[in-house]
């Protein structure tokens, strides 16, 4: 008995949220298409085998021709999590559009005790079209792009719901001291970088001692943290600030001189024309001992070879950028990544500067990592913009979901909700809905799930099996390629006459993370001697988490290979960039020879 | 290895050199090293190395630089000075303190006394009948065996 699937997908089977959400399609042109795609592939003209190629790119015209239109209902209300100062440049540019904010700060604390100088005079703060909330903590977070829904806790036991559209996240980063890494006890002699500058813009000598000048000053940079340019610009001002206050001799001691910001090479040289020495320590990390009443820093000059010892006045230590407080229990509610560090946005290099793995939830400023204030504010304006393209007027007319259920098999399991990368699927009594404004159409809830309800629109089973080789005497082997990838990969490949199996079937998938256990097996049901599933490198897969499944399950199944009487060599995962042409052909190349050495397979029927 | 203390360094001998001609560069310097690994010197004698002269002199180590020998090595081949991408004079200084050497009366032997022959002879290398017949053979007009001239130049200073 087998299943059968509809061909078609149509809304009746998916849960709408309101019947009005339905309206009639529009369809694109052909011809239009057809102009799109020459437009964006020019390459397709200069060369004269492309007529594979190109037909796969027809039936993709062919696909976006057939999706209806749908109108979704948004919310205009955006949530801005955080305080500080790049969080008013949020707010207010969100205001300007005409959006509703509502700002939440997780503890008591105003806008100027932000880690950035100099406030610009010029950005207002709002009240009206701001709610502002707070102390809070946010617990619980559900719905989808334009229609979320989240709950706070606030005075610690009180819950509170709200509706927002769209979620930016604008908590400052957390400066340490990070003193304990040194184990210092002479405390009157060391100081950190804030606390420096605290004290020459209040003019307390206190901090220089009763020393008149000159005073001897090393500043230490780096070493148990990663530097940056934020910090070192305010180490060097305040290095000159001390030159020039107290005549100053400073010695800079550090890794690198991070100069990647705006003025920076200027500063360092204006440092250098004051006198100041940069000491580059590569590899060995300088030694701070207590002396008596005093200190002593010691370290290999690389230059001279030698140890360098200094008795300074001052030490003055950089503070270490953390991640903002929380990051961890936000991101959990959110379902948002965190990167190695544990500030926002994970470490997947299609993530440009603001995108989080969720469509409607961004994050600015350093909230992300260090930045200065200019680029944070640059930050704020482009992620409402973002906002504005998500929520519109508050109606959207996109086209549906490329994902769906197709039959009412659905047993709320969840696995399509927690397997999502992103965020795309929410639970509404019982049924999931697929959100259009979230879905990338990667499959992976496909494959996934375990009732085999969910289907793609344009990838959907019946068209990726009826592409599944016949069995013949020839070698037969079949490559599922991820089409941010794999598939690019192969043809740049065929477009360059490369050798490839004459066996060999391309079958594209809009992520190797469609590749379930059903279409493997379906390829060895119809006879074929070989399968590869092709993907993204595991931190540029587009999908955030597609080829990393995919490479779980090609393992599960290589497990069932053997249950059934196959080789397990006979399936194959491997990750090829979408450039690499000849990494394909070598692959390919080498599953053949694999192949080849265990036998054509017997075939039933 | 020897520890070298900044507490015994003159900490303006930096900033004296940098207003004087040669000097304006030197706080340019990133240890790059490209000085050092163009130096010709530098290829027969490890020691030497204009990156640390520099360093030294940053640091404020005034006599040591001043009374050693590593700055009359420099053969001003000029090839550091040429690469240096921190546009540091790196010829021109060597040359600036090997000056302040001499006014200090930190002068080598060898220096020294080329400069005496100098002042008496007015030349280093003695011309003599024997250059001038060899001269001759190859076509070439005779030069003059004395160049006292120059020793009266020398001694209205």
């Amino acid at each position: 008995m087998e299943p059968r699937y509809e061909p078609q997908l149509t809304l009746s089977d998916a849960a709408p949220v309101n019947a009005s959400d339905r309206i009639e399609g529009r369809k694109k042109t052909p011809l239009a298409a057809l102009a799109f795609y020459y437009h964006s592939y020019p390459q397709l003209l200069s060369y004269c085998d492309f007529s594979v190629v190109f037909s796969h790119y027809l039936t993709m015209i062919q696909k976006e021709l057939e999706l209806n239109r749908v109108e979704i209902q948004v919310s205009r209300k955006v949530l801005v999590v955080g305080t500080g100062l790049i969080s008013q440049g949020v707010i207010h540019e969100l205001i300007e559009m005409g959006y509703e904010v509502i700002s939440t700060y997780a503890e008591d604390r105003a806008p100027e005790q932000g880690h950035l100088s100099d406030r610009p005079s010029s950005m207002p703060i709002h009240t009206d079209g701001v709610e502002v909330l707070g102390p809070t903590e946010l617990v619980r977070f559900g719905g989808d792009p334009g229609r979320f829904n989240v709950s706070f806790k606030i005075d610690g036991a009180r819950l509170l719901e709200k509706d927002v559209g769209a979620v930016i996240l604008a908590t400052d980063c957390e400066l340490d001291e990070d003193l304990d890494a040194w184990k210092i006890e002479c405390a009157k002699r060391v100081s950190s970088v804030s606390r420096l500058i605290t004290a020459l813009d209040a003019k307390d000598n206190g901090l220089f001692l009763e020393k008149t000048a000159p005073l001897t000053c090393v500043f230490v940079c780096g070493f148990t943290h990663s530097s940056n340019p934020y910090s070192l610009r305010k180490a060097i001002n305040a290095s000159l600030g001390l030159v020039s206050e107290a005549n100053a001799r400073v010695i800079f001691l550090m890794e690198h001189l991070e100069v990647a910001d705006y003025g920076m090479e200027r500063l360092t040289h204006k440092a250098r024309d004051a006198g100041i020495l940069f000491v580059r320590l590569s590899g060995t990390r300088p030694e701070i001992k207590s002396i008596g009443q005093g200190l002593r820093v010691s370290y290999i000059d690389e230059i001279l070879g030698d140890e360098v010892q200094i008795t300074p006045d001052l030490v003055v230590f950089e503070e270490a950028y953390r991640p903002p407080k929380g990051a961890s229990q936000i991101a959990d509610v959110l379902g948002i990544h965190l990167d190695r560090r544990g500030f926002f946005q994970g470490d997947n290099v299609y993530n440009r500067p603001i995108f989080t793995n969720r469509a409607g939830i961004w994050v600015v400023g350093s909230a992300n990592g260090p930045i200065s204030l200019e680029e944070g504010l640059k930050e704020a304006k482009a992620a409402a913009l973002e906002v504005s393209k998500l929520l519109g007027d508050g109606t959207r007319r996109v086209e549906e979901c490329r994902a769906g259920i197709i039959r009412r098999r659905c047993s709320a399991c969840l696995t399509c909700f927690r397997v999502c990368p992103h965020g795309a699927v929410s639970f509404n009594d019982r049924r999931p809905i697929f959100s259009a404004l979230a879905c990338k159409g990667c499959g992976i809830c496909v494959a996934e799930c375990p009732m085999g309800v969910i289907q793609l629109h344009d990838f959907n089973d019946d068209e990726l099996k009826a592409q599944i080789p016949v069995s013949s005497s020839a070698l037969n082997l079949v490559a599922f390629t991820c089409q941010n990838s794999a598939f690019e990969a192969w043809s740049y490949a065929s477009m360059m006459g490369l050798p490839l199996p004459a066996g060999l079937k391309v079958i594209r998938v809009p992520c190797a993370g469609r590749v379930g256990v059903d279409l493997v097996l379906s390829a060895f049901k119809a006879g074929v001697d070989g399968v590869m599933v092709l993907a993204c490198h595991h931190e540029s897969c587009k999908s955030v988490s597609g080829s990393l499944t995919a490479e779980e399950r090609i393992k599960g199944i290589k497990g069932l290979l053997e249950k059934i009487g196959l080789e397990d060599e006979r399936l194959i995962f491997a990750g090829i960039g979408p450039g690499m042409a000849f990494d394909f052909v070598k692959t390919a190349q080498e599953m053949e020879k694999t192949v080849l050495s265990l036998g054509k397979r017997r075939t039933y029927g | 290895m020897a520890r070298i203390d900044l507490g015994r360094t003159d900490p303006n001998f930096g900033r004296q050199l940098c207003g004087q001609p040669g000097g304006e560069n030197i706080y340019s310097c990133y240890s790059c090293l490209t000085c050092s690994a163009s130096c010709p010197i530098s290829v027969v004698n490890e020691e030497f190395s204009p990156a640390s002269i520099i360093r030294m002199a940053l640091y404020g180590f005034k006599e040591e630089v001043l009374r050693s020998d590593f700055i009359w090595l420099c053969s001003s081949c000029y090839a550091c000075q040429e690469r240096c991408p921190q546009g540091v004079s790196v010829t021109e200084f060597m040359t600036l303190l090997k000056n302040l050497a001499v006014k200090e009366g930190h002068v080598p032997a060898g220096v020294r006394a080329q400069m005496d022959v100098i002042k008496e002879e007015g030349r280093i290398y003695p011309i003599d009948e024997f250059d001038n017949k060899k001269r001759g053979k190859a076509g070439l007009p005779p030069l003059p065996t004395s160049c006292k001239v120059v020793k009266r130049l020398l001694s209205n200073e």
